[in-house]
């Protein structure tokens, strides 16, 4: 064998491995880890391999034994039969061998001078002879020249724990963005976009929001410093919007009185409601019968904490449409409903300024009870008309997928669907 | 949503029939209400458009018209004073309209219900006194005729202080601390023979206070907005109103106020349904209208000519009637149902492209993350030691989220910062938007999808992220050029722009240690960023 023990090697040989120490020191119950650095020696290097191991986990500041770890107490583990097996030269895994280099425990032998190319070749066959009583590793040698027929296998220890390796996933809020996708894929909803920056116009105006309404002022948006005002769409258009939102214009409503003020309209701001697409889109699309969703980006003027986000993503979805009712929005919400996997749904009347029937989607998830889901509306004359939606009526309906999001993978800090814990990551089991 | 605390003895007093717990949440819950019994208190949330039930009167009002229980529109005992009000020049809150409510009995419950209502119509219609201030007064203690005008200084004795004067009230009053931006050098002054009885939106006068013993309520409501004053006026006399007692008009200049006669609305009876899909009749619509207390004058030839309710302030469209039929007819009893409507669903194209890419990425064994576009100047600019223009957040909620994000490369270096004690080697990839200012574009700014990865170890190098590139230019079908990049990022020499038809779209480099030590990063970086196209 060409490995030889280093001095580290042999002590650990003799004292046996720190994260086995470790261990056994754990078995007489949890310990706090600014102890543990104070007095167990090598502590880094053993609470690197225990967890590492799955031996031990961190809770509290306290290191806590495993259910793993509590079988390794007294069963040899993978690096120590390894190092067992090296200073008796009897035959380890090459990948044992490269953990043990990694480790430092063991280094090749160095030859007094360079070997020569013959030299080389010879010791192959030496290494070769080695393994004449039974066969480790299957090399393509081996089954040219059919060794395998005069040898046994070695017995491979099929419980011996393998090496981690970490796939390439998709993150797990978008696993559960993209199921929700699919499904209003396929009750026909075609994917709208929009700008992240908006004019007031947009986000809030074209869907009649009063002008003085708090949902527009500094404690509820983010607002610009740099850009601070956009462009407003053709003048057609404006003028539309003016007069709705001052007496009605042509829709048989009173409008909200006032004076609406196209410089405030012009403002920019971070998006705040992804409606602010839906206008858009309606505005291209009129009457042609057409189902819209969008599951995108939106800002709004909060304190990042376990409950709240700055930003964060919103689902909606419109169905334009002649003959189409408040009954066929019920139908569509108790679908979109079962999109999330969730069969019970409840109906409470609401209130936005853009729908007029509104309604909030309650669901009923089995150990949590009744929770708000989204809200719906069919859009008002005020919005319809100066978009020039003239025949159709618009169904209209937002999802709070973040909160179902954290219901589905179980988690309770909403800021987890953001997270940087790469370990959780990549640990946490695809989102089914 | 405005937040209301009710006494549950009190509503069921209002309403009058003993309702379980159960009966009065899930009643109003159907009437839009969120609501929560804790012990003998009823937490509710309204909605904004609903202030007429900011009240436990107008909660129980409209539970006893969903219930059956009195039904149709309510007509209150209102009749004409002898008060007047002129109103001279008032330049500062140009409307103001009032009304007397006559035999009132205050109970505990009355009082606590009318500070409540007052502070939430404050709040939401009022734009926090902005444009509605509601002033209540004994009107046993106001000495008639009563005079409205702005006026540049006066003494009087506010509401448990001595006298100061205007100057004083805006120093030293709490109120006067608090509201003194609504008023500049000119100062509204409600006066009787006696002097100021109310300067809104600030305070009342001493002298004129509510007190146990008040029978009578002299209510005045000044603002900017004409048709909200009125609303609030309406809302309020006819809140109290439920209790009992009689609403007086008061003469305001050459106007009678309150003004509580109904609006009319004419609606067909195919229009509702084509609305709510119910193929409700006549005679179900006429029911359902009045246990939402409207009344009905006039049903003919499909026609049905509905009366709204003074305090209904959210009554601007017939669609807004359509909703009280629905919910009148209680949405728990609608059946859904799916349209026939054939539609071909789909992703946008850069969902398409991106859904695409992120596979070709974890298939060379990078895991996705998700990261903020909000930042900051440090991480976006500082740390990396370039500058740079960004959209500027006015209002941030924290100095750490004050900018929109140029490149996804910070994010990236922020998730490995925050992962040094893992195992390595660490390969994470972001596919996301970022913000560039764009003066010709309609919002001044341009939406960007970008797709960056880095690698993160040992002996991470330039060859490896290089090939990660060319597998995803190669699979993305991209024809390319790599053209040479000096950035204070990188590594000089280590870093390479991508180009199509000779238009930069990205990068791969090498990451300066420079770079990696501002990130407390101990291990080699590499990085490919590129524009999804």
């Amino acid at each position: 064998m060409p490995y030889k023990l280093t001095d580290e090697g042999k002590e650990y040989l003799k004292k046996g491995l720190p994260e086995k120490s470790l261990i056994k020191l754990l078995e007489e119950g949890p310990k706090p880890l600014d102890s543990l650095v104070k007095t167990f020696p090598k502590f880094e290097i053993a609470l690197g391999w225990a967890r590492k191991n799955n031996w031990a986990e961190i809770k509290n500041s306290t290191l806590h034994l495993t259910e793993f770890g509590k079988f390794y107490i007294k069963e040899q583990s993978a690096a120590e039969k390894a190092l067992d097996d090296v200073y008796k030269k009897s035959d380890t895994k090459p990948e044992f061998i490269k953990m043990l280099l990694n480790r430092n425990l063991i280094t090749e032998f160095k030859e007094g001078k360079k070997e020569s190319l013959l030299e080389k070749l010879f010791k192959k066959k030496e290494v070769k002879k080695d393994i004449t009583n039974e066969i480790a590793q299957l090399t393509p040698d081996i089954i040219k020249e059919e060794e395998w027929k005069r040898l046994p296998f070695k017995k491979y220890d099929i419980q011996a724990p393998a090496p981690k390796v970490y796939p390439g996933k998709k993150q797990p809020y978008v696993q559960f963005i993209e199921d929700i996708r699919e499904k209003l894929i396929g009750l026909g909803f075609q994917e709208m976009r929009g700008p992240l920056v908006e004019t007031f116009f947009w986000n809030t105006d074209a869907l009649f929001m009063p002008f003085d309404h708090p949902a527009r002022g500094i404690h509820d948006v983010l607002l610009l410093k740099n850009p601070t005002k956009g462009n407003l769409p053709d003048e057609n258009l404006v003028a539309k919007v003016k007069a709705t939102h001052e007496g009605g214009w042509i829709t048989e409503s009173s409008g909200w009185g006032g004076i609406w003020d196209k410089e405030e309209a012009s403002k920019l701001l971070m998006r705040s409601q992804g409606t602010a697409v839906s206008a858009r889109t309606l505005f291209q699309n009129k009457d042609n019968p057409a189902k819209y969703f969008l599951i995108d980006r939106v800002f709004r003027h909060d304190i990042l904490d376990a409950k709240h986000l700055m930003e964060f993503d919103h689902c909606e979805g419109i169905v334009v449409g002649e003959g189409l009712t408040f009954r066929h929005l019920l139908g569509f919400l108790k679908e979109i409903a079962d999109a999330v996997g969730v069969k019970e749904v409840r109906f409470k009347p609401s209130y936005f300024s853009f729908t007029e029937p509104s309604v909030e989607l309650y669901v009923n998830y089995p150990k949590l009870g009744w929770i708000e889901a989204g809200g719906a509306g069919m859009f008002r004359p005020e919005v319809l008309k100066p978009l020039g939606v003239e025949k159709s009526q618009v169904l209209a309906w937002g999802l709070g997928i973040g909160r179902l999001a954290m219901i589905k993978l179980a988690i309770e800090d909403i800021r987890m669907l953001y997270s940087d814990n790469l370990e959780w990551l990549r640990e946490l089991p695809l989102v089914r | 949503m405005v937040s209301l605390e009710i006494d549950k003895n009190d509503l069921k007093k209002l309403i009058g029939k003993d309702l379980t717990d159960q009966q009065i949440e899930e009643t109003l819950f159907l009437l839009k209400c969120e609501a929560q019994m804790s012990g003998n208190t009823i937490k509710c949330e309204i909605n904004p458009d609903r202030p007429d039930m900011f009240s436990p009167e107008g909660l129980a009002r409209e539970i006893k018209g969903f219930l059956g229980i009195e039904t149709g529109l309510k007509n209150y005992k209102i009749t004409d004073s002898h008060v007047a009000l002129s109103r001279e020049k008032a330049d500062v809150r140009p409307h103001i309209v009032c009304a007397i409510l006559k035999d009132i009995r205050l109970s505990d419950e009355m009082v606590k219900s009318l500070m409540q209502i007052q502070e939430k119509l404050h709040d939401s219609i009022g734009r926090n006194r902005k444009k509605v201030a509601i002033g209540v007064h004994d009107f046993d203690k106001i000495k008639p005729p009563l005079v409205y005008k702005d006026v540049d200084d006066v003494k009087f004795v506010p509401l448990g202080e001595k006298e100061m004067s205007v100057k004083e009230i805006l120093e030293n009053h709490p109120k006067g601390k608090e509201f003194a931006h609504l008023v500049k050098d000119k100062f509204p002054m409600i006066s009787d023979k006696e002097g100021v009885i109310s300067f809104p939106p600030i305070i009342n006068s001493e002298r004129t206070k509510v007190t146990q013993t008040t029978k009578n309520l002299f209510i005045d409501v000044t603002g900017t907005d004409e048709r909200a004053v009125n609303q609030v006026l309406n809302i309020l006399v006819c809140n109290i109103a439920e209790r009992g007692g009689e609403i007086q008009r008061v003469k305001v200049s050459n106007k009678s106020t309150p003004d509580l006669e109904p609006k009319e609305m004419e609606l067909e009876i195919q229009n509702i349904d084509s609305f709510l899909g119910l193929g409700l009749n006549e005679k179900q619509i006429e029911d359902v209208l009045k246990r939402m207390h409207y009344g009905v004058s006039k049903v003919r030839e499909g026609k049905i000519t509905v009366l709204i309710p003074a305090y209904r302030t959210d009554i601007l469209h017939i669609v807004d009637i359509i909703e009280d039929i629905a919910i009148g007819f209680g949405y728990n009893n609608i059946q859904p149902i799916l349209p026939k409507l054939a539609t071909i669903g789909g992703l946008s194209n850069i969902e398409k492209l991106t859904t695409k890419t992120r596979d070709v990425m974890m298939g060379l064994g990078f895991q996705e993350t998700l990261n903020f576009i909000l930042t900051n100047e440090e991480n976006n600019f500082k740390k990396m030691k370039t500058t740079g223009k960004a959209v500027e957040i006015l209002n941030p909620t924290s100095s750490e989220y004050n900018i929109c994000r140029t490149w996804i490369l910070p994010s990236l270096l922020k998730v490995l910062s925050a992962n040094q004690h893992r195992d390595f080697p660490q390969k994470i990839f972001e596919i996301g938007d970022i913000i560039e200012i764009d003066e010709k574009a309609e919002t001044k700014t341009k939406t960007i999808r970008k797709i960056s990865c880095i690698a993160c170890h040992d002996n991470a190098n330039l060859t490896e992220i290089k090939s990660v590139m060319e597998n995803v230019l190669k699979n993305l079908g991209i024809k390319y050029q790599i053209g040479e990049l000096t950035n204070p990022s990188f590594i000089d020499t280590r870093a390479g722009q991508v180009m199509v038809n000779n238009i930069p779209v990205g990068f791969f480099a090498e990451i300066h240690p420079e770079i990696l030590t501002n990130w407390k990063l101990e291990r080699p970086v590499v990085v490919f960023e590129m524009n999804l196209i």
